[in-house]
């Protein structure tokens, strides 16, 4: 098992909303299926998805509404807007430019210009 | 109400807090059981499950105090949307349903309008003159005092405790002289520490210095801020800068600000009063007429009041020159100086309030008949909403909406019509009132108006609103429609008919008495021809015209030049203009009967110096006798001429002619050689015609040398005014000529007052009666609306449409008789204030008594005369059936 990354704030909206383009999930299935996908690679201190879930439902890019769980338990389950849909569609197109950016950076082999004193 | 809707509220509040509260709570909560049944399935204990799961959630109570938050704003911003979108609901019904009664929606704006235009325009004058201080450092302790000379001045800051300090000022006029030509100012002549009692500085240079009162050094002047941008365009190098001011040199030392308007707006300029503790003559002789005083803090104007009447009898000892008697000093006075300034003002401000407040109440009146004419008539339409579930909050909310709809646009429509009158009230304001120039639409007012509106909404919305929404059954109500009902109504509304009809009368009755108290004073005949009759002042400084003869040789060449001008008939020159300003009141010796100066000698005299064509040129005739001639000088015995009330008074049944009159001190008997008829002088109501007049050649020795001249003209007078400057200006450059007016002018000004207080009663009158006829139309035709039935039966068992008409208008006539009565009787009471304002009317005028009740029966029987045509064309079928 690798080094676990620490998690960076803005990305978890993203993951947020990957997460429910699925589906309608609740919040402890959003942090699971997160967990599960990388791997545990990515240490997500769980509760910080809730305030940033509930930001997304004032911005409205996701709607929630009061369901029953698995476990037949009350839970709140979250569900992407039309205009949440589009705003992943438009987040993940910046995350692949900026990861390729710094992947260009990292697996170049050119030197730096020496700066003139 | 609010009684009970608080804790609903609050419950209702707590509830949804709670709400939030809890599903944030549940939420968080079921995240961490999930992860606690995971652990424990792994093999976990309970405490370490627990922990595992928390740790894993990380600061539990920090996520779940931001995500209440961040829910709360969410729910307080939704609850605001709705509200405003209920609210939006709410107008957008309201503005609706008044374009669907357009003729109820105008009469409610019109008068609302009305009303709280007057409103706003009389408050903002009672605002800037009687409510706002004085603006002035701490204004509540400057006051007005008793006082007439330096003397007392002197006494009242030695002796007077209550008052840090004191000063003292007079009104004057002098000329202004700087080289390039000369001009007639106002001013004032004060005590060198006024400006620092007031507290006020100068715009640019200085106030006077404390010894600037002092012999020697009174050669200073400050230029008021009109005159400084008027004269010398702003221009600060003024400062030090020497103009002749009445023929002397004197030093410009400062310019006030534009808003320094003491004691009056027009006011030019400022010079120290001398005050010479050597020379004890002019110390008690006068020198200044009104004094002010800044009260010691924590002193009050009673207790200063009380310490001034103690000591001002005191004075009267100081006083080495004469005794001034004993009742010198016994009505002492200490006034606020803001209710002193205001003055005669005062009593007119309280009628125009008076007047107001009836427009305003009517129009309340008005509004809330309409209002509830218009709520009866919806009865139905809001019975069969609160049956289909309106709630009776939400239906109150409505109503509520609608009359604050109509307050809202009637009150901004009012606003507009204030500002527009506030600016002509400015413009046509009487000589007189002080502080014109801060008169304006403030937020005080603004503040006033808005409350009046919001009031006025609220009332007369609430009323009907509650009571159509009121306890009883919707249900019966939308079965039964308008059967049996409004007859409370019916005696609501013709009760606020009468009431509005008298408040009318009252006011019309008070507007006719003033318009024909006007008409008597202009009716006036003054005694002389007052048309094709141009009038100027001319003013030499008296430092140039000490000599008598120089004097003599300016008016000589004047009069003969401006007679030459072509139009003029007859020219002459008096000391003082009759009606301009009251004329001087000397006192008399008479031969035989009062010769002794100890003794009271006849004082309420007009005493005037004219030249021999004065009674020409003002077409006053000669009774007995002769006019003057160029042959009464200085070297030729001394005559005079007395008016035909004098020779009645003095010499009754006996001839005046050959009698003798003089001057109190050193003069000669003069020889009366002609009786001329009366005239009026000091205004057209001045009761007394005792005149004496004297040749111009023969004057005084110590009179001052500015006399007003008269031209009679043959054409329009104001042709003739251009050239008579000129005359003047080619005589003497350095004498100008000022007031260069008509008689007819001059009587006008006289009656600025009454004019005034007339135009604005007078307006308020018609609003008055035009409110009424309003009310009156409402009413009859809510009235005609609730009785459509009974007109329906009426006319189905045979009554004609003259009839059905006659018992409509009928009964509007009896309401507004009812009310005309009541107000003639009102009028008796209420008018007794107003006496002083009338002239040749008395308040039981039966021509104003009888006409004014006839007038508004007839503007009832107009106003009431469509509902009843409405109520003729009542199919009895149609009536029948919709019930």
């Amino acid at each position: 098992m690798s080094r676990p990354v620490e998690f960076r704030q803005g990305a978890i909206e993203l993951l947020i909303l990957k997460t429910l383009s699925w589906g309608p999930q609740h919040g402890f299935s959003i942090a699971r299926w997160i967990q599960d996908t990388t791997n545990d690679v990515l240490r997500l201190e769980e509760g910080s998805l809730y305030p940033t879930l509930h930001r997304l439902e004032d911005k409205h890019w996701v709607e929630s509404h009061w369901g029953m769980s698995e476990n037949n338990r009350r839970a709140k389950f979250y569900e992407l807007t039309a205009l949440g849909r589009k705003e992943l569609a438009a987040e993940a197109k910046d995350w692949w430019r900026y990861a390729e950016a710094i992947g260009k950076v990292l697996t170049s082999t050119a030197k730096p210009v020496q700066a003139q004193g | 109400m609010a009684k009970e809707g608080n804790p609903l509220w609050s419950r209702y509040r707590h509830l949804l807090r709670r709400r939030t509260t809890d599903d944030v709570q549940d939420e968080l909560r079921f995240h961490v059981d999930m992860r606690i049944e995971e652990a424990r399935r792994a093999g976990l204990r309970e405490p370490d499950a627990r922990a595992a799961a928390l740790e894993r959630f990380g600061r539990y109570t920090d996520v779940e105090n931001e995500v209440l938050n961040i829910d709360r704003a969410r729910e307080r911003r939704r609850r605001r949307t709705e509200w405003f979108g209920d609210l939006r609901q709410d107008v957008a019904f309201a503005i609706r349903s008044l374009t669907h009664a357009p003729s109820f929606a105008i009469a409610a704006v019109a008068t609302l309008a009305i009303a709280i235009g007057a409103n706003t325009m009389i408050f903002s004058l009672v605002n800037a003159l009687l409510l706002q201080p004085l603006p002035y450092a701490e204004p509540q302790q400057l006051v007005s005092m008793w006082g007439y000379s330096t003397g007392e001045l002197l006494q009242l800051r030695e002796h007077l405790r209550s008052a840090s300090d004191i000063a003292a000022y007079r009104a004057t006029s002098a000329n202004l002289d700087d080289g390039a030509s000369a001009e007639r100012l106002d001013g004032s002549v004060v005590s060198a520490n006024l400006f620092a009692l007031l507290r006020a500085s100068a715009r640019i240079g200085r106030t006077f210095a404390a010894d600037e009162g002092d012999r020697g050094k009174t050669d200073v002047v400050i230029l008021g801020n009109g005159l400084w941008q008027r004269r010398f365009a702003g221009d600060s190098s003024v400062i030090g800068r020497r103009v002749l001011i009445d023929g002397s040199s004197t030093m410009i030392i400062g310019v006030m600000p534009a808003d320094f308007a003491f004691p009056t707006s027009t006011t030019d300029f400022w010079k120290p009063l001398l005050i010479d503790r050597s020379d004890v003559v002019s110390l008690w002789a006068g020198g200044a007429s009104h004094f002010i005083g800044r009260l010691r803090a924590g002193t009050t104007v009673a207790a200063a009041r009380r310490e001034l009447q103690q000591l001002a009898p005191t004075f009267r000892h100081a006083n080495t020159i004469w005794d001034p008697g004993p009742m010198y000093g016994q009505h002492a006075d200490v006034q606020s100086l803001q209710a002193s300034m205001l003055g005669g003002t005062r009593p007119v401000l309280m009628l125009l309030l008076g007047c107001v407040v009836v427009v305003l109440v009517i129009a309340c009146v008005n509004v809330a008949n309409l209002l509830l004419a218009r709520a009866s008539a919806r009865e139905r339409e809001l019975a069969v909403r609160a049956a289909l579930g309106g709630g009776r909050g939400r239906l109150i909310r409505q109503l509520l909406t609608e009359s604050l709809v109509l307050a809202g646009v009637g009150g901004a429509i009012g606003v507009l019509l204030s500002a527009a009158g506030i600016r002509w009230l400015v413009a046509s304001l009487p000589a007189g009132v002080p502080r014109t120039n801060e008169i304006a639409l403030s937020g005080t007012t603004l503040a006033f108006t808005l409350g009046l509106t919001m009031l006025t909404g609220v009332a007369f919305g609430l009323l009907p609103a509650l009571r159509a929404t009121s306890g009883r059954g919707g249900g019966e109500t939308a079965r039964s429609g308008r059967t049996g009902r409004g007859v409370g109504h019916h005696r609501i509304s013709s009760m606020l008919i009468i009431g509005e009809v008298a408040l009318a009368v009252l006011l019309v009755i008070g507007a006719e008495l003033l318009v024909r108290s006007f008409g008597q004073m202009r009716r006036l005949d003054p005694g002389f021809r007052i048309d094709h009759l141009v009038t100027a002042r001319v003013t030499p400084a008296p430092a140039n015209y000490a000599d008598a003869s120089k004097t003599n040789a300016l008016y000589g060449a004047i009069l003969s030049r401006a007679a030459a001008l072509p139009g003029v008939e007859n020219v002459a020159g008096v000391s003082d203009l009759p009606i301009a300003r009251p004329v001087y009141a000397g006192v008399l010796r008479i031969e035989g009967q009062f010769e002794d100066m100890k003794h009271n000698l006849p004082s309420e005299d007009h005493s005037q110096v004219v030249t021999p064509d004065y009674f020409t040129t003002m077409r006053i005739p000669i009774i007995r006798g002769r006019a003057f001639t160029d042959a009464d000088h200085g070297g030729t015995q001394p005559v005079a001429i007395v008016s035909q009330s004098m020779a009645r008074r003095f010499w009754p049944g006996g001839d005046a002619i050959g009698k003798r009159v003089g001057y109190p001190w050193e003069s000669p008997w003069m020889t009366i050689v002609g009786v001329v008829a009366d005239v009026r002088s000091d205004s057209l109501r001045d009761t007394s015609a005792v005149s004496v007049y004297f040749p111009f050649l023969q004057r005084a020795k110590t009179a001052r040398p500015e006399f007003t001249i008269l031209l009679r003209t043959a054409s329009d007078p104001t042709i003739v005014e251009r050239s008579l400057r000129a005359v003047v200006a080619d005589v003497d450059r350095a004498v100008p000529l000022s007031e260069v007016r008509t008689m007819d002018d001059v009587i006008a000004q006289s009656l600025a007052k009454p004019r005034f207080i007339m135009l604005l009663v007078g307006a308020f009158a018609i609003v008055a009666l035009f409110l009424g006829a309003v009310g009156i139309y409402g009413v009859m035709s809510y009235l005609v609306s609730q009785r459509m039935q009974e007109m329906g039966i009426r006319m189905a068992l045979g009554a004609t449409a003259p009839a059905v008409l006659t018992m409509v208008v009928r009964r509007a006539a009896v309401l507004a008789g009812t009310g005309a009565v009541i107000g003639v009787a009102a009028a008796f009471v209420a008018m007794r204030p107003l006496r002083a304002l009338l002239f040749g009317v008395s308040i039981g005028d039966p021509l104003t008594v009888l006409s004014v009740p006839i007038l508004f029966v007839i503007v009832a029987m107009v106003a009431s005369f469509v509902p009843a045509l409405r109520a003729t064309r009542v199919s009895p079928v149609t009536v029948l059936r919709a019930d």
